[in-house]
Order: structure tokens, then C-alpha cells, then sequence
């Protein structure tokens, strides 16, 4: 079968023939409405699934951001209440304190006893250097200075106290240094929660020392230094209860 | 091949994308884009312009319902799963039957392993006598004629009734030489108007 006439062929492309027309009139069929709703529900559904692909990765760079904000701002509060309190201790403190030009060129402090070496973080050293532990009362240190030579030369300053003294000139004593300015170097000295557990178990193990190193005098018979140096004790460590046999010490 | 359409409307800016009230007379290609970019409304206009003549290409094709529906909604799918790489390089009507052209050449091949070449297809018995019943009989004999047809015949035929595609589209979708196409679309012709010519006298 060959085509032969042309005429015809280019009418049915034309599209204006009897043919094109007796096959539109029998083209009616359409897909079933169940397809159609499959095939519209599924284009949907891609567009969803394609929309809803960038705010999964945002909601978890969100979610991290705010997390990490969150412990930022937790460890911060820590470490503010954690300042606070020192400085709650060292407000205690500070009206048993001498004023400094009246007492300071005479004054000669009595010393604590020599206390093992005790590990403490630089932000807890460099607390302490601006913000030192207070001198003894005058009659502490009269005593003291009326000790006998076996306890002078076992006075010796702390581990803790020999980080302090180098930042203090020869002459000028730390009480010198304004409680505010300590206070105000504080924020270095926020340590965190970990830091201050530490602190207190030093602070613990320095007291008991000292304590036995007082009982030690009493027992060689050094009455009047063991009485000044608990009198030193009882100013370093206000918060400390002393054994009823120390206390009725400090009491004759 | 390259299908290059300078008359249309290539780039479609993203950050335009209407509603798809407003999409109704848009172009084809505008409406692809628009749905690329999230726009569902531009689909479901797209959809009803062609739903019709791709459902048709595809009963012609395989003929019977059940597999041109299967058939007909897996091509809709693929255009979905291929929303993302669309480039309207071409009349997206070209794009979307090339698509059924595919789907279809691979159903025959995987129903009949063995054939290398597409077969001749015998007539189809799509068409139920309920159906029939409301079409003029003119009509109904010349879609057993049409059924009768070589596939690659059938199809040109099909291609150039349903859509108007001309002959070096036909010979783009079904990726043979235009002088072929037209030559297919002659013995269709010529076949069908023997079929009509017999009836009427």
C-alpha cells in the first residue's frame, strides 16, 4: 500500500478533512476520576514534601542555637551567684578590718600555721591576692609577737598565702587594696561550680591543720602562742565552730 | 536534537509564582516552572489541558483501559519525579508525550521480553459495546481501523490528531528521521481513509 495522492495528505494535516473530523468526533475517552485524583494527590504531596525539607534543618539549627544560648546563660547565672556569695563572705569580713593607714605601719600580723600545700585553681589565687584574708586584732598580735622562738619559727605563711604575698609591695600590706576593687575583679575570679566545691575542701583541710597544728603547741606547753594563734584562727575562719576545749581556751 | 522554541516564554522568574487562578492562561512551560518551585495550583492547570490526548495517546497505544490507566498515571508521576530537572527548551506538549512515547515503548518491551522490535498491533479490544453505543458508527469503525494499524503508524497518527503535533515533532518524540515520520503518517492516512471511504459507499 503506497500512498498515492497528495492533495488528501495535506488536507488531514491541515487538519480540515473528513477524517480529522470523524476522529475527533469518536475521541471522547478521559481517564478514570480516580486517576485523576491519584496523579493531582501525588503532585501535591511532592510540592509538600519539597516545601517542607528547609524548615527541618532549621528548626534543628534553631533548636541548637537555642540550647546553646540557654547553657551559656545558665553557666553566666552560676557563675554570678557563685561571685555573689564570695563577696557575701568577704562583707563579713570587712568591718572586723582595721582601717589601713592607722594600723599598717606598725602592724605585724600573726601568721598561719604551715599548712600542707593545697592545690587552687589561678582564678581562686588571683581572688585572693586582691582580696586577702584579714589581719588579727591587736591583742592577737601583741601576742604573737610575745611567742617564744620554738613557735615563731613554726609560723609560716600558708601555700595559699605565700601566692598572695608577691603581689603586695614590701611596706604596703594587702588590706591597702580597696574591698570594691577586689570585688570588682571578681567577675576573673567567678569560678565555675566545680571550682568552688574545690575551694571549700581546701578551705576545710586548712582549718583542721591549722587546728592541730594549735593543739600541738598546747601540748608542748606554748600556751600564749597557741591562744594567738587561735585567735588568728577564729579571724581567718569566722564560719569555722570551734571544739568547746578551744573555745574555753579563747575564753580564759 | 535541539528543541528550541524562540517564540515562548523561557525564564520564569521563581519569585513570581501566582496563584493557580491566575495561571490559567499561562503558558505550558511557565506553568512547569512554577510548579518546580512549589506552585501545585500550576500542575492541576496543566494537568487538565493534557490530560485528555495523553490518556487517548496511551489507550491507543496499548489498547485496553486497565494498562493505559496504569500507564497513563505512571507518566504523570515521572513528569513529577522530573519537575526539578525541567528545562523548557521544548514545547513542554513535546516533553510530555516524549515521556508517554518512553513509558510506553518500555511497557511492550517488558511484556514481550523477547521481541526485539515493537510489534504489530493486532486490534484491540478496548473498546466495550457500552461505549460504542453513544459514538456514531462512523466513528467507532474508524477506531478499529486505527487499532488495526502498525504501532509506529498508530502512534504518528495519534500524535498529530490528539495534539497537533507536526512532523519533525512526531519525529522528535518517537526519536526517528522526520522523512520516516511522514511516511508513517501517509500509509495511516491513506489506511484510514480506504476504512472510511469503504463505508460510505
Amino acid at each position: 500500500m503506497k500512498p498515492t495522492d497528495e492533495e488528501p495528505f495535506e488536507a488531514w494535516l491541515r487538519g480540515d478533512d473528513e477524517l480529522s473530523r470523524a476522529y475527533r468526533d469518536g475521541a471522547q475517552e478521559q481517564p478514570p476520576a480516580g486517576v485523576d485524583a491519584d496523579v493531582l494527590a501525588q503532585a501535591r504531596r511532592a510540592v509538600r514534601r519539597r516545601r517542607a525539607r528547609w524548615p527541618q534543618p532549621l528548626a534543628v539549627a534553631a533548636t541548637v542555637v537555642l540550647g546553646v544560648a540557654l547553657l551559656f546563660a545558665v553557666q553566666q547565672q552560676q557563675s554570678r551567684q557563685q561571685a555573689a556569695s564570695v563577696a557575701a563572705d568577704v562583707a563579713l569580713e570587712q568591718p572586723q578590718q582595721p582601717t589601713a593607714h592607722t594600723q599598717q605601719p606598725a602592724r605585724k600580723q600573726v601568721q598561719p600555721l604551715a599548712l600542707p600545700s593545697v592545690r587552687q585553681g589561678p582564678e581562686l589565687l588571683q581572688y585572693r591576692a586582691l582580696d586577702p584574708a584579714p589581719p588579727a586584732p591587736a591583742a592577737a598580735q601583741s601576742e604573737s609577737e610575745s611567742a617564744p622562738a620554738g613557735a615563731a619559727s613554726a609560723i609560716t605563711a600558708p601555700a595559699a598565702n605565700d601566692a598572695e604575698t608577691p603581689t603586695s609591695p614590701p611596706g604596703r600590706q594587702r588590706p591597702d587594696v580597696p574591698r570594691s576593687r577586689g570585688l570588682t575583679a571578681s567577675p576573673r575570679a567567678a569560678a565555675p561550680m566545680a571550682e568552688a566545691t574545690r575551694q571549700s575542701a581546701a578551705a576545710a583541710t586548712d582549718a583542721g591543720t591549722w587546728l592541730a597544728g594549735i593543739r600541738r603547741l598546747l601540748e608542748t606547753g606554748q600556751r600564749e602562742a597557741a591562744v594567738a594563734q587561735l585567735r588568728a584562727y577564729r579571724q581567718r575562719y569566722p564560719e569555722q565552730i570551734l571544739p568547746t576545749d578551744l573555745q574555753r581556751l579563747l575564753q580564759e | 536534537m535541539a528543541w528550541v522554541i524562540p517564540s515562548r516564554k523561557r525564564n520564569v522568574d521563581p519569585d513570581a509564582i501566582a496563584p493557580a487562578a491566575d495561571a490559567a492562561g499561562a503558558s505550558d512551560e511557565s506553568l512547569m516552572q512554577r510548579y518546580a518551585h512549589g506552585d501545585a495550583g500550576a500542575f492541576e492547570v496543566l494537568y487538565h489541558r493534557h490530560k485528555g490526548p495523553l490518556y487517548r495517546y496511551v489507550l491507543r497505544g496499548v489498547g485496553n483501559r486497565a494498562t493505559a490507566d496504569e500507564l497513563y498515571q505512571d507518566i504523570w508521576l515521572r513528569l513529577i519525579q522530573a519537575r526539578n530537572g525541567y528545562q523548557p527548551r521544548a514545547r513542554f506538549s513535546t516533553w510530555l508525550f516524549t515521556l508517554a512515547h518512553n513509558r510506553v515503548v518500555d511497557h511492550y518491551r517488558r511484556s514481550r521480553p523477547t521481541a526485539h522490535e515493537i510489534p504489530e498491533q493486532t486490534a484491540p479490544r478496548h473498546e466495550q459495546p457500552e461505549e460504542q453505543a453513544g459514538q456514531s458508527q462512523r466513528a467507532a469503525r474508524l477506531k478499529a481501523a486505527i487499532a488495526t494499524l502498525p504501532f509506529e503508524q498508530r502512534e504518528a497518527f495519534v500524535l498529530k490528531q490528539e495534539r497537533g503535533f507536526g512532523v519533525a515533532e512526531i519525529a522528535s518524540i518517537t526519536g526517528v528521521k522526520p522523512e520516516t515520520a511522514k511516511s508513517r503518517l501517509r500509509y495511516a492516512v491513506a489506511r484510514l481513509r480506504e476504512v472510511l471511504h469503504d463505508e460510505t459507499h
